[in-house]
């Protein structure tokens, strides 16, 4: 049941994405609600589950964008393994460590994008991806990180609530 | 007796001319008692009828404001279906004036995740005659390309992708050169010899060189021509006639087959 709900939550996230958030631009950056939720996963869940998730984020992203498929594979298994990384240092806050890990992720991400596309020959201008791209997309993702908590987390308590000791 | 005095009294009013008069006077008060005790009743019963009238009213008024509701919404429907209409009735024309050319209409239904590249993905693919390459359009003008095919999708790389360069030829001018996108969308004019005379507002069509686009689609215009110093080559910044933050419907020329000139290309020395 668990698994099925996931599945239907992770197609509607890849239905919002290219079809809700890829359209609502801030100059030119774009939020990641994929990769949001899988760092707040990452940080609410202890099991293997935030790796599928990953995977299955990347694999998508790589089967319906243009950019090469490496790059949705390692920033999204990156973001995983920096929410890893929060979830037992920064554990009595863990919306903080989602802000964290959404920024670091962000920005790899799109260090990341810039370096692929560099290498394939695209030309970019570093300065004008920065300021019209990489900083507006770390702006929507941090502005996205706080409703995809809330649900995120709602999701994760009724779909593995916690045990409560008599 | 009495009756008949009061007949013949009657009688006399009535031949004088003044029982109107005696009439008029004898029932006005009775007039006023009965309208002062009409007005009375009524406001009796309206004050116990009232609180029902209201009750029903308001059920009434939420009812119609229900039904402006549903009717504001068709309304807003209906608009959203003429302007779908109105785009593939333009479409349709612009398909008519080009009879050489076959179409296959497709909507836009997503866009690239990744911020720094211009992708839309649409709703027609393989199974609809949509292969790689083939060129897009809109009733505007040039679109780009199809990247990548599915069975029943396809993603068109847009001409304000940083990755797409598109032989052209500028009308007035008589030149050729690129056009160029980049990661904020803007294209750029690009690979027009010095010797050319740049004038804003030409209008730039593409070439058909390279075989990637067939000849003269309308691609925009130029505005502000520039020459650097010491630079090789004049740029301009490309006005694009189609509006790729509204773009919602798309035509795929499909009688054109991209020329894949890679193996003319000669090898690079080692």
């Amino acid at each position: 049941m668990a698994l099925l709900v996931q599945v239907v939550v992770f197609i509607i996230l890849v239905i919002l994405q290219l079809a809700v958030v890829s359209a609502v631009p801030l100059l030119h950056g774009m939020a990641d609600i994929l990769l949001v939720w899988v760092a707040a996963w990452a940080l609410l869940s202890r099991g293997r589950s935030a790796w599928v998730y990953a995977l299955a984020a990347a694999t998508s992203t790589a089967f319906v964008s243009a950019i090469h498929p490496i790059v949705p594979f390692v920033s999204y298994f990156l973001v995983v393994l920096l929410a890893r990384f929060f979830q037992n240092r920064i554990w009595q806050s863990p919306f903080m460590a989602l802000i964290i890990v959404s920024f670091a992720g962000s920005l790899l991400q799109s260090l990341i994008s810039y370096i692929a596309l560099t290498i394939s020959g695209v030309g970019l201008d570093f300065q004008t991806s920065l300021v019209q791209v990489i900083i507006p997309t770390l702006f929507l993702n941090l502005l996205m990180a706080l409703p995809v908590y809330a649900i995120c987390k709602d999701l994760h308590r009724s779909l593995y609530p916690y045990e409560v000791e008599i | 007796m009495t009756i008949a005095l009061i007949v013949v009294g009657v009688l006399i009013l009535a031949i004088s001319g003044f029982l109107g008069e005696v009439v008029g006077k004898t029932l006005t008060p009775v007039v006023g008692a009965q309208s002062w005790f009409a007005t009375r009743f009524q406001a009796a019963i309206d004050f116990f009828t009232d609180p029902r009238d209201v009750a029903s009213l308001t059920a009434k008024n939420t009812q119609l404001e229900n039904e402006v509701s549903q009717l504001q919404s068709q309304i807003i429907q209906l608009k959203q279906q003429l302007s779908e209409t109105e785009v593939l009735y333009s479409l349709l024309d612009f398909a008519r004036q080009r009879p050489e050319n076959k179409y296959v209409a497709a909507s836009v239904i997503g866009r690239d995740p990744s911020p720094f590249l211009h992708y839309v993905i649409i709703d027609h693919g393989s199974d609809d005659g949509i292969q790689y390459g083939m060129p897009v359009v809109t009733q505007q003008g040039l679109v780009g390309k199809v990247d990548a095919v599915t069975a029943g999708a396809a993603r068109v790389q847009l001409i304000t992708d940083p990755g797409s360069a598109v032989n052209i030829r500028l009308e007035n001018a008589g030149v050729e050169g690129q056009a160029v996108g980049s990661v904020t969308g803007d294209i750029t004019l690009e690979m027009v010899g010095l010797s050319a005379t740049l004038s804003a507002n030409d209008l730039v069509l593409t070439s058909g060189l390279g075989g990637d686009y067939p000849a003269d689609i309308l691609v925009g215009q130029v505005l502000n021509p520039s020459h650097e110093l010491n630079s090789l080559f004049q740029t301009a910044a490309i006005q694009p006639v189609v509006d790729f933050s509204k773009l919602r419907a798309v035509l795929i020329i499909t009688n054109f087959t991209p020329v894949d000139i890679a193996p003319l290309t000669p090898a690079t020395a080692p």
